[in-house]
């Protein structure tokens, strides 16, 4: 049974990392957008805050199985195939990026706002009280909401399985479900647990760390 | 130094406009602890963040060392901020930072030299009494220390003015009265001018030289901390100076009850040390029965308050009154 499960283990974490990366790299910068273009804020842009709102609010209201058959062919274009691990990597950035830029968003409105006003009484512009004040005050917030991505990541790898994604969730369903090898079922979930039960501690732990409030 | 020109502030809220600011003037020199005081709602802290435009005024000038701030755009305000510190009532400090990161703060937005931020702020560290904090978190400090922090922090750039708003208001009377003497040390060492805002009388009359008193958007009078106590000219005034604990008791005497003459003398400096009441009684053939009274000691002297009852022949007693404004008494017949 572990020559079936230890690839298709390599295979999930080989997607969740790259499309946990990827994910961010779209996200992350769009979650600062949002909280610093918002009335009232550093940067106040309100028409375009007001797009991003929409764009984030239509790509998370899209079920994630359709959105996946939607990207079928951007990631025919970016990867050369719509069907494999490396090909649902794309649709999964995609899926999880909305998502990344509400955590970021909602992490970074944490901040007080006593803060952001003192920094601009001292003459800070707009990158500095992002990248000095911003983040690092949200940073312990920030972590978790990684975390929760993380997962979320994991769980939507397991559904991209289904239809061609490769992966634990592909092997539950071959050989768990359609074979009806509950063993293979078995293992494919208790790993999928731990690996959301490690993450999660990990997590938690990373993020009251270095947490000095 | 700071003059405010016919400043307004107005906030539009849909269809509401509330004027937080109207037509205010005020001049404050150069190295002076100016006081504004009001109640809450009196558009005080408005006044303030329009200083260095955190609030943006709606009209008017506000001219800091010749420069209308009013008039920069926004790049160059952003530089002319850093020579006006501001301290807060929540302190705001940096809740992941150290101590020191604290401090270092607007040096490190001005990029200055790593070695050289070490230096300054270790400096500063000391100077405030926290240099055994230097690697603590803020959520470790009291109250007093975190506004230390962040005065060491508002001062690392050497500013010409430092704003507080109502930055002693968060903590108990015997911090307030530390971070006072504290801020009377940077204005006599620094000659950095400061406006604070409050709403504590205490306040202005620990460390306060001049004082305005905000109502409703309005300055209603600007006086001298010591002509304040000793003959408030408004209402408002009375008010804030009544609401000191010292004084309550004034409320309670009723001329009718007396047979003599009820006054309230005001002593201002060195009248206060002098034994005039004494000088008086041998004086003039009179009695004086002492109601009530209390001295307050003021930034640069003290102001007593005496309420009395005169009893004698009536001559004698206007005489003794005549005699005390001569010397420098303010006499108020009850």
């Amino acid at each position: 049974m572990a020559d079936l499960v230890i690839p298709s283990l390599i295979e999930t974490l080989y997607m969740v990392l790259f499309s946990t990366i990827f994910s961010l790299l779209l996200g992350f910068p769009l979650g600062i957008i949002l909280v610093v273009s918002e009335k009232g804020n550093i940067w106040e842009k309100p028409k375009l805050n007001q797009i991003l709102n929409s764009i984030i609010n239509i790509l998370r209201s899209f079920p994630f199985l359709i959105l996946m058959i939607v990207i079928f062919p951007l990631s025919t274009l970016i990867v050369g195939k719509s069907i494999g691990t490396t090909a649902t990597i794309v649709p999964l950035s995609i899926a999880a990026a909305p998502f990344v830029a509400r955590i970021i968003e909602s992490s970074l409105k944490e901040v007080d706002k006593g803060v952001i006003e003192l920094s601009l009484s001292m003459g800070a512009t707009i990158p500095q009280i992002i990248t000095k004040v911003l983040i690092p005050e949200a940073m312990p917030s920030i972590i978790l909401g990684i975390t929760l991505t993380i997962i979320n990541i994991i769980g939507y790898s397991a559904m991209a399985g289904a239809i061609g994604g490769g992966g634990l969730g592909d092997l539950a369903i071959r050989y768990g479900h359609y074979r009806r090898e509950t063993d293979v079922m078995i293992a494919s979930v208790v790993i999928i647990v731990i690996m959301v039960q490690s993450i999660q501690f990990f997590g938690n732990t990373l993020s009251a760390k270095i947490n000095k409030k | 130094m700071i003059k405010i020109q016919n400043l307004y502030k107005e906030f539009t809220n849909g269809k509401e406009v509330l004027t937080a600011v109207k037509n205010l003037n005020l001049n404050i020199n150069q190295g002076e602890i100016f006081g504004i005081i009001g109640l809450s709602g009196a558009g005080k802290s408005t006044l303030i963040r329009c200083i260095n435009r955190l609030e943006e005024p709606t009209e008017g000038k506000i001219i800091i060392d010749e420069v209308d701030i009013t008039d920069l755009d926004k790049e160059t305000l952003r530089i002319t901020r850093k020579d006006i510190g501001m301290i807060f009532q929540h302190f705001n400090l940096l809740s992941q930072k150290t101590v020191f990161d604290n401090v270092a703060f607007s040096l490190n937005l001005s990029k200055m030299d790593k070695k050289k931020i070490e230096i300054r702020v270790d400096q500063l560290l000391k100077y405030v009494g926290l240099e055994d904090k230097k690697h603590s978190y803020p959520s470790t400090l009291s109250g007093g220390q975190k506004q230390r922090v962040a005065i060491a922090r508002a001062i690392a750039n050497n500013p010409k003015v430092l704003l507080s708003d109502e930055g002693t208001s968060a903590l108990d009377p015997q911090t307030t009265k530390s971070i006072l003497s504290l801020l009377n040390r940077i204005r006599k060492e620094m000659g950095i001018t400061i406006v604070m805002i409050t709403h504590q009388m205490e306040v202005v009359k620990e460390i306060c030289d001049r004082v305005a008193i905000m109502e409703d958007g309005e300055i209603v009078e600007v006086n001298t901390v010591e002509d304040l106590f000793r003959e408030p000219k408004t209402k408002t005034a009375h008010k804030f100076i009544n609401s000191m604990h010292t004084s309550v008791e004034e409320e309670i005497i009723n001329p009718e009850d007396f047979k003599g003459k009820i006054a309230r003398l005001s002593f201002v400096g060195n009248t206060a040390r002098d034994p005039i009441v004494s000088q008086v009684i041998r004086r003039f053939n009179i009695n004086i029965n002492i109601l009530s009274g209390n001295i307050n000691k003021l930034q640069t002297s003290s102001v007593g308050h005496l309420i009395v009852e005169f009893t004698g022949d009536e001559e004698e007693v206007n005489k003794a009154l005549a005699y005390l404004k001569n010397q420098d008494v303010t006499v108020e017949v009850i």
